[in-house]
């Protein structure tokens, strides 16, 4: 319990809250205004995630389980999680090139709404409530272009191994021809086991007259990029008189302030660490997909109040869309003409016999990948950084393959492991909130009650990735 | 919109009609269709692997004879029932059949006007008959039988025979049935969204559908021992089945709420989307502040319970002590696929509608549902409109 003074007193906030909001328990010791110590619990809804993931027939079924865990996060848990099981089969070097581009567009897309509808509680926890309803109008509407497009709000469903699932992609109802979806196209590269023979990879096809329809996707994006293009320019204008009312911005300012040794310590992970000028980017360090052609320059401010977590969030906003814009940019060079031949070409390298021989060199060249993991691991434990300890987890013994991405609260890991044939029987995911909860907790202390939905806002938590 | 002025509220009592024929909502709703005229079990010249002989055989054979099942395989929740078919198939009479195909030229004509013509009414009747003989062998089967996709009513008479194959409840919208369907024959496919020119009566329809109250205690001899609360809400399911036009509208009136409605929300274990949704019914886009509903932090003031997410048992007791809180004329809302079958989640949760320890409050309480991972807002909405309105359905 806490140390009592005269005049404090303790109260519960319990799981169920004001308003909509998840469920978590907050325990205050406080003296009216000022918030002496805060305790946080979790875990009121518990789903056994991973437990159910691995108990699932399907690579597939096992996507839609981790999409499910934040849905918030759906887009870029996923991608984290296919990064990982190409890791494990050693096909990141064979997946096309526009595939990875089109994953990209919509990771940013995701990052893009997620701030947006941040920036809208952030507005309105400072009681602005015009700006706040308007920033969630344009999210509304960004949510709306993807249910068009992929019929998810939450871009779920798009994410294969090996892949992405265009079969959901609406792009004939952009077009000319509104009812006639004529063909089917399967980019992923399916992986599944017969009964009798070890694990295969193979890749479904079936499609007549691709030539007339690959143009048809490429305006798909098109399409996403026009509409987006004008709620962005809405946004800007919003954020431009935002900036200029001194009451928004002064009651920002100083609130919730970061210590940048002891976040280092609590290993804070995404906005928190960009707020206080700790740069962990995942795009920029270690560039997954296709990030290397792309220049990214590092968004960070020392100050680390909520003002500065604002405009962390505002300059992502703009540089996500600038992303989005290269990225069509490259798909247009990059899109092949006729998607069924570059498909021959990629799994023509993608056969069985292929696969087999590199699991087979794999577990003879173990004894000499295990010692080199060790001085791998030994030179960067002192460190005890995330990524490297993670990493060297993942390659030792070339048995667990790892996948990451960066989500737009953080960093997103996956380790997958235990090949059964079917499903991975050994999974696990990491979300940046464990982290980022620990910081929260810590800095709130000695803060006035009034600035703590600021406080709580500015983070964006999401209590369902904590509780798997 | 309503029209406030100094003396009060102008047109505020129209604008609760929604959609009216003025508001268009461009691309917010997105379901899954389900054509039978175009599924391969359904064709008609394979009437002979289908045969009445064929129906008493153990599960396993029916599903070896089925032309295509392969949706039914791919599905990762279990929700599609092919078996529904033969069902449908034995007590459909010959009459359905021949009417079947200038049904559809009609309705194709008339859309709006569907109601008025003759023929339909009379499929309706039958297909009333069916069902009713359809519950006879199950209760079960027919408990579940509203809770089903229906979403082509203007081809009224044959799909509502197939009703039973995709279960809403179950559905988690992951598409996997449509990709696979679209290499063989293209039978199930996702829903357009919404026009201007789109908005008919037939849209409108398949919105209401969505929404479905379930009362478990309530048979047609009980009615009149009932008290008056429950006396008033209506038991749609026994007297009219899925077809909207025979609804007698008088019935199904209650006045509970004349004038606003309170929402209380929970979450007992959701991803966080349907939470999202919730939240986003205060935009300007939805703005059902408009229409008098609101989000109450008490559960005293609460008539409306919103329940999301898988039913935890460390959020049961939290849950039981907020219904203790809200007064009696209340209604609990499920939103979407989680608290309904579990979801994605059923190997370990099965949801609040199948546990144990709900059996309880099922008899007792007015619950209805509203399918879908994650519900559309406009669902949500809607849902809450008609408990507002009085009508259910």
């Amino acid at each position: 319990m806490f140390k009592k003074f005269l005049g404090d007193y303790e109260f519960i906030w319990g799981p169920v809250k004001k308003g909509v909001c998840e469920s978590s328990y907050y325990h205050f010791l406080t003296s009216s205004e000022e918030l002496h110590e805060l305790d946080i619990t979790l875990g009121y809804k518990t789903r056994k995630a991973i437990k159910i993931a691995k108990e699932k027939k399907n690579l597939y079924e096992q996507i839609l389980v981790i999409e499910r865990i934040a849905g918030m996060h759906a887009f870029s848990a996923s991608l984290s999680y296919c990064l990982a099981v190409e890791d494990y089969f050693d096909l990141t070097d064979k997946i096309p090139e526009y595939i990875k581009l089109i994953r990209i567009f919509f990771a940013e897309l995701e990052r893009l709404r997620n701030h947006v509808e941040n920036l809208s509680e952030i507005s309105g926890s400072t009681y602005l409530e015009v700006p706040s309803s308007l920033y969630a109008y344009y999210a509304e509407k960004i949510k709306q272009i993807s249910s068009e497009v992929n019929f998810s709000r939450y871009l779920m469903g798009i994410n294969t191994v090996g892949g992405i699932r265009l079969n959901n992609l609406n792009y004939c109802c952009i077009g000319n021809d509104a009812d006639n979806i004529t063909i089917n196209y399967e980019l992923n590269i399916n992986i599944s086991k017969d009964e009798y023979t070890n694990a295969d990879i193979y890749s479904n096809f079936n499609s007549s007259n691709a030539n007339e329809h690959s143009k048809d996707i490429l305006k798909c994006f098109e399409y996403i990029i026009k509409e987006i293009s004008l709620y962005i320019d809405n946004v800007e204008k919003i954020i431009k008189q935002n900036s200029e009312t001194k009451s928004h911005i002064d009651r920002l300012k100083t609130t919730g302030k970061i210590n940048l040794k002891i976040a280092e310590k609590f290993h804070a992970e995404g906005i928190i660490a960009k707020s206080v000028g700790i740069n962990k980017d995942l795009r920029l360090k270690y560039p997954y997909l296709s990030y290397k052609d792309i220049k990214l320059e590092p968004v960070s401010y020392k100050d680390g109040d909520a003002l500065s977590r604002y405009l962390v969030r505002i300059a992502e906003i703009r540089q996500s869309f600038n992303i989005i814009k290269i990225c069509f940019e490259k798909l247009a060079k990059n899109f092949p003409d006729n998607i069924f031949n570059s498909i021959k070409n990629s799994s023509s390298s993608l056969n069985s016999s292929s696969y087999l021989n590199l699991k087979e060199e794999n577990n003879n060249e173990n004894n000499e990948t295990d010692n080199n993991d060790k001085q791998f691991f030994n030179e960067n434990f002192k460190n005890k950084n995330n990524f490297y300890e993670l990493n060297a987890a993942a390659h030792r013994n070339n048995k667990y393959g790892f996948g990451f991405s960066e989500s737009s609260e953080g960093p997103i890991f996956c380790i997958v492991g235990g090949f059964n044939g079917k499903i991975f029987k050994k999974l696990n995911i990491k979300y940046p909130f464990n982290n980022n909860y620990k910081v929260f907790s810590y800095f709130t202390k000695n803060t006035m009650m009034m600035d703590f939905n600021i406080n709580e806002t500015s983070y964006n938590f999401s209590v369902a990735a904590c509780d798997k | 919109m309503a029209i406030w002025t100094f003396d009060g509220l102008k047109f505020g009592i129209k604008s609760v009609k929604f959609p009216k024929e003025n508001d268009f909502y461009d691309g917010f709703y997105s379901y899954i269709k389900f054509d039978a005229d175009k599924c391969l079990n359904s064709i008609r010249n394979d009437e002979d692997t289908l045969d009445k002989n064929n129906v008493f055989n153990a599960n396993n054979d029916k599903l070896s004879k089925l032309k295509c099942s392969k949706c039914r395989e791919v599905c990762p929740t279990s929700a599609i029932d092919l078996l529904c078919y033969y069902k449908a198939k034995d007590i459909n009479n010959k009459d359905i059949d021949s009417n079947k195909y200038n049904n559809n030229e009609t309705n194709k004509d008339n859309s709006g006007n569907k109601y008025n013509n003759n023929k339909d009414i009379n499929i309706n009747k039958d297909i009333d008959s069916i069902k009713y003989n359809n519950d006879d062998d199950n209760n079960i089967d027919y408990i579940n039988g509203n809770d089903n996709i229906t979403v082509n009513i203007s081809n009224a008479g044959i799909n509502n025979a197939n009703i039973n194959i995709i279960d809403i409840k179950k559905c988690i919208y992951c598409g996997l049935c449509v990709s696979e369907c679209l290499n063989i024959s293209k039978a199930i496919s996702f829903g357009n969204y919404i026009d201007k020119d789109n908005v008919g009566s037939d849209i409108i329809n398949n919105l209401k559908f969505n929404a479905i109250i379930e009362n478990f205690n309530k048979g047609k001899n009980n009615i009149d021992k009932e008290n008056e609360e429950n006396k008033n809400n209506k038991d749609k399911k026994n007297d009219s089945g899925n077809n909207f036009s025979n609804v007698n509208k008088n019935r199904g009136k209650f006045n509970f709420f004349k004038k606003s409605l309170f929402v209380k929300h929970i979450d007992t274990g959701s991803c966080g989307a349907c939470e999202l949704e919730i939240v986003a019914l205060n935009n300007p886009y939805y703005n059902m502040h408009r229409l008098g509903i609101f989000i109450t932090p008490s559960p005293r003031f609460a008539d409306v319970i919103l329940l999301t997410g898988v039913f935890t048992d460390k959020m049961s007791d939290i849950f039981y002590n907020v219904l203790d809180n809200t007064p009696k004329p209340r209604f609990i809302l499920l939103a979407g696929a989680c608290p309904l079958s579990g979801g994605i989640w059923s190997e370990y949760n099965l949801g609040f509608l199948n546990n144990k320890k709900n059996s309880d409050i099922l008899k007792s309480e007015n619950i209805i549902l509203v399918p879908g991972c994650p519900p559309n807002p406009f669902m949500i909405l809607n849902a809450l409109l008609f408990i507002k309105a009085g009508v259910l359905i």
